[in-house]
């Protein structure tokens, strides 16, 4: 979504300057407040681009019926409007509009939703969502529904051309499809698609019709996460879509917060062990060499003693960044505790490999952490593996080598036995 | 009122697994024991299965049912009759079989061929034991309807709690804080379901208390008025139990992945103590909140003595261990009333809050007395683990209490360690 800014249109100061307040402090994101239709007028024609997203209520002094909706809209704006009547006229005129989302503002959780909502759509714009039916009406209804949310939409008419574009396609999140289609039906195509992609990484969405209560326990039986009986609600469409996509964003972050160390964003050591197997695996097929190589920093206590935990933190996130960005993108760079640093990499046979640990070790003694004024020097000490063994001789051989690094005066790399007698060996 | 059916065999630890073939019988065993820690007891025949239900009854969890098999529907029949919830597995789902199964007590039903039933089956009922910790309440004035539901969901062994309007509903709310999601009606005397919506997220957000609101499918509109009040979701009535279990176990599941994404951000992963981010980011309201209600503070800084040696001579392992065993200890003496956070390394911090008259500096050294006196069990010799204590009990910012507690732990640990210094 960039680093743009919202628009917000609104003329009660009280509330306007709350939301305000809570977009900045809870989203980061700039607010530019309006007060009347005139004022927003002019900011839109100004700097329509500028704007990622509109808040607008919908009755303002100088425009009591909407006009400023339509004004965003017809300038390409989403909007999200307020609202604080609501009868069924009004949701009309809404559904009639392409807005994003509309909010009842006398419910107490209003500004909660809002802000879900402007974060929804910010993360909408990654995500692809194939919409399969056979009916070009029923698709055209979704495809821009979808398109409200700001979704990136894919259309298939039949399960075979679903699954011609989901090859194609790898990337999409979620398949929303009916069921009775030519070619390939609903349950055929699901059944599919759920051989290779688990309901935690492809969130399919079975429409079925709301006459037979058994075609969404059979959909749900196929393998579809959810359902959605026809004819649909729009608020409802909304809920059943935005609870699937959360739900794999939940299980994803999960994944990365159970795989990554919260402070320097590195590997943890539960995934070093977990994915060290598959990656020696690989590397072998390839016929790349590999090794394996422990990293402390040294006397790091007396960084936490002398100057506190912050700055030990700030050192480990220092060093941690300029580990990371010395080893190619497949290597495992993990923090194994306190400050000890594990690298699981391949390489090319016959290539210097003690050359990037050197040169890392140079990068970390030439930079310096600075917290609170003081500048504090760090350096590290590296032991390195590259006889090929069980990864656990390997490792406690670059563990022995990193003590010896540590007993011969730290700031060192240690890899015995030099490159050259492995270059025999192989 | 707890809802007692089925809250017998849910509390059993014995699966009953009704499978022909030998091979699949063995794989089902063992995705059973994997995934549920429950022994999974092979029948090969209905008649074998009805047998040992009638001789095991109570210590009856679940059972495992291949539809196929002969006189499977026998052994089905007990099984309902016995409130145990039943697994299914072996048939296709279609009209036909929705029909004939509709009745019983089958919790869930695996369609499909048998390369990935064992998993399926595992998976169903690991998800049955997790449910036993979790409470729903029921708000309907139809009490057909709410046994219908209370029902349908003891099978899946959610623990279940009825209400007959929205003003009963806050009061169990208020009474049973586990309550983890509300399934509400709308049309009730007193307080409909609109108006319990919204009165319930004056309290409660999105992510702490789910509800699912029940419309008929006649009027949909109610639906979005649910959506509208706060609801996290909707199911129309008339419903299939596959609608109903669809719906809660996502809305369970969305509740418990947001707990644990809050614990992830939260907590050491090691000790499961708070960490530094959520001490600093709660401090102040935790500060606060003692104010109130009139109770003092304290911050202690806790280290463990010599732990160096530990990992040097034991290896890092037997160090996690003692960190571990001390974040226990340490958490069984401050509960609910403190911040117990791990710092880093060795080193914990505790914000506590006191009432009036504790002897504080008695409930520190009695800590320290506890983690003395419960050796570590290292290759099956004792090791004893000491701390060193500095307390904190004059008020200040909050950097400024922990720099006391610091330095009061530097004099524990210059003056022998395995002490408490609070002056």
């Amino acid at each position: 979504m960039g680093n743009g800014t919202i628009l917000f249109v609104e003329d009660s100061k009280f509330f306007a300057s709350m939301v305000q307040r809570r977009i900045q402090n809870e989203l980061g994101i700039e607010v530019d407040w309006k007060a009347t239709y005139a004022e927003a007028v002019k900011a839109i024609d100004c700097c329509a681009d500028d704007y990622i997203v509109a808040l607008l209520d919908l009755t303002l002094p100088d425009a009591p019926n909407g006009e400023i909706v339509e004004y965003a809209l017809k300038n390409k704006i989403p909007s999200i409007i307020f609202t604080a009547g609501f009868d069924d006229k009004t949701r009309n005129r809404f559904l009639s509009w392409n807005i994003v989302d509309y909010i009842l503002k006398d419910s107490s959780t209003c500004v909660d939703t809002l802000l879900h909502a402007i974060q929804r759509i910010s993360k909408n714009r990654n995500i692809k969502v194939l919409v399969v039916d056979d009916s070009k009406t029923m698709r055209d209804a979704i495809v821009r529904l979808l398109g409200t949310q700001l979704y990136e939409v894919l259309e298939a008419a039949d399960g075979l051309e679903a699954l011609e574009l989901f090859g194609q396609n790898p990337d999409i999140m979620m398949v929303i499809t009916d069921y009775d289609m030519p070619n390939m039906d609903g349950f055929e195509l699901i059944k599919t698609l759920r051989k290779n992609h688990t309901k935690n990484e492809l969130a399919i969405i079975g429409m079925s019709a709301s006459g037979d209560p058994l075609l969404s326990a059979r959909l749900i039986k196929s393998g579809a996460n959810d359902f959605v009986p026809k004819p649909f609600q729009v608020e409802e469409f909304h809920c059943r879509v935005g609870h699937s996509i959360e739900m794999l964003e939940n299980i994803a972050l999960i994944k990365d917060l159970s795989y990554k160390d919260p402070l320097t964003r590195l590997y943890n050591r539960r995934y070093f062990f977990e994915s060290a197997d598959t990656f020696i695996e690989t590397t072998k097929q390839k016929r790349q060499a590999y090794c394996v190589a422990m990293l402390d920093i040294d006397h790091f206590k007396n960084v936490n003693d002398t100057y506190g935990h912050d700055a030990g933190d700030e050192v480990l996130k220092s060093v941690s960044s300029i580990i990371a960005m010395c080893f190619p993108e497949d290597a495992i760079v993990s923090r194994f505790g306190g400050e000890e640093f594990c690298v699981l990499m391949s390489y090319a046979p016959g290539t210097d490999i003690i050359a990037p640990f050197d040169g890392l070790r140079e990068s970390i003694k030439a930079s310096s952490v600075n917290v609170d004024g003081t500048t504090i020097a760090v350096t590290v000490s590296t032991g390195i593996c590259c006889e090929p063994d069980s990864l656990e001789a390997m490792l406690k051989l670059a563990d022995n080598r990193l003590y010896t690094a540590k007993e011969t005066g730290r700031n060192k790399v240690v890899s015995k036995p030099p490159l050259s007698n492995l270059r025999d060996r192989n | 009122m707890l809802d007692a059916t089925n809250q017998k065999s849910c509390n059993a630890s014995n699966i009953i697994v009704l499978e022909t073939d030998d091979t699949i019988a063995k794989r089902l065993s063992m995705s059973i024991w994997a995934k549920t820690n429950m022994r999974p007891h092979v029948v090969p025949t209905a008649l074998a299965g009805i047998a040992y239900l009638k001789e095991q009854r109570r210590t009856v969890f679940a059972a495992s049912v291949k539809l196929n098999a002969p006189e499977a529907n026998l052994l089905l029949d007990e099984l309902t009759r016995n409130g145990v919830p039943v697994v299914a597995y072996g048939e296709e789902f279609n009209q036909n079989t929705h029909t004939q199964y509709s009745t019983l007590s089958i919790s869930a039903f695996i369609p499909g061929k048998p390369t990935g039933m064992p998993h399926a089956v595992g998976e169903a009922l690991s998800r049955m034991v997790r449910n036993r910790d979790i409470t729903i309440l029921v708000v309907d004035d139809s009490r057909s309807m709410s046994s219908a539901l209370t029902r349908f969901l003891s099978t899946r062994c959610y623990k279940t709690i009825k209400a007959s309007d929205g003003i009963e509903a806050l009061k169990q709310l208020e009474k049973h804080p586990e309550i983890k999601l509300v399934i509400t009606d709308n049309e009730m005397p007193n307080m409909d379901g609109f108006t319990l919506v919204k009165e319930i997220r004056k309290q409660y957000t999105k992510d702490d208390l789910a509800v699912i609101g029940m419309s008929a499918k006649t009027n949909s509109m109610l639906s979005v008025r649910f959506i509208n009040n706060g609801a996290n979701d909707f199911l129309h009535k008339p419903f299939v139990k596959e609608e109903l279990f669809c719906r809660v176990d996502h809305n369970v599941e969305m509740l418990n992945r947001i707990e644990i994404i809050r614990d992830l951000s939260n907590k050491d992963p090691l000790t499961k103590l708070y960490n530094r981010r959520y001490f600093f980011d709660n401090c102040d309201v935790f500060i606060a909140d003692a104010d109130v209600d009139n109770q003092s503070i304290t911050v202690s800084m806790i280290d463990i003595d010599q732990f160096k040696q530990f990992n040097d001579t034991y290896g890092h392992d037997v160090g996690d261990d003692v960190i571990m065993s001390v974040a226990h200890l340490i958490r069984s003496e401050f509960t609910n009333d403190a911040i117990v956070c791990r710092f880093g390394g060795e080193e914990f911090c505790i914000l506590a809050a006191h009432s009036q008259g504790e002897d504080i500096f008695a409930r520190y050294d009695k800590l320290r007395r506890k983690i003395e006196s419960s050796p570590m069990d290292v290759d099956g010799k004792p090791v004893t683990v000491t701390v060193s204590m500095g307390v904190c009990t004059e008020d200040g910012t909050i950097t400024d209490r922990i720099k006391q507690a610091d330095s009061r732990l530097y004099v524990a640990k210059e003056t022998g360690r395995n002490r408490v210094v609070m002056a």
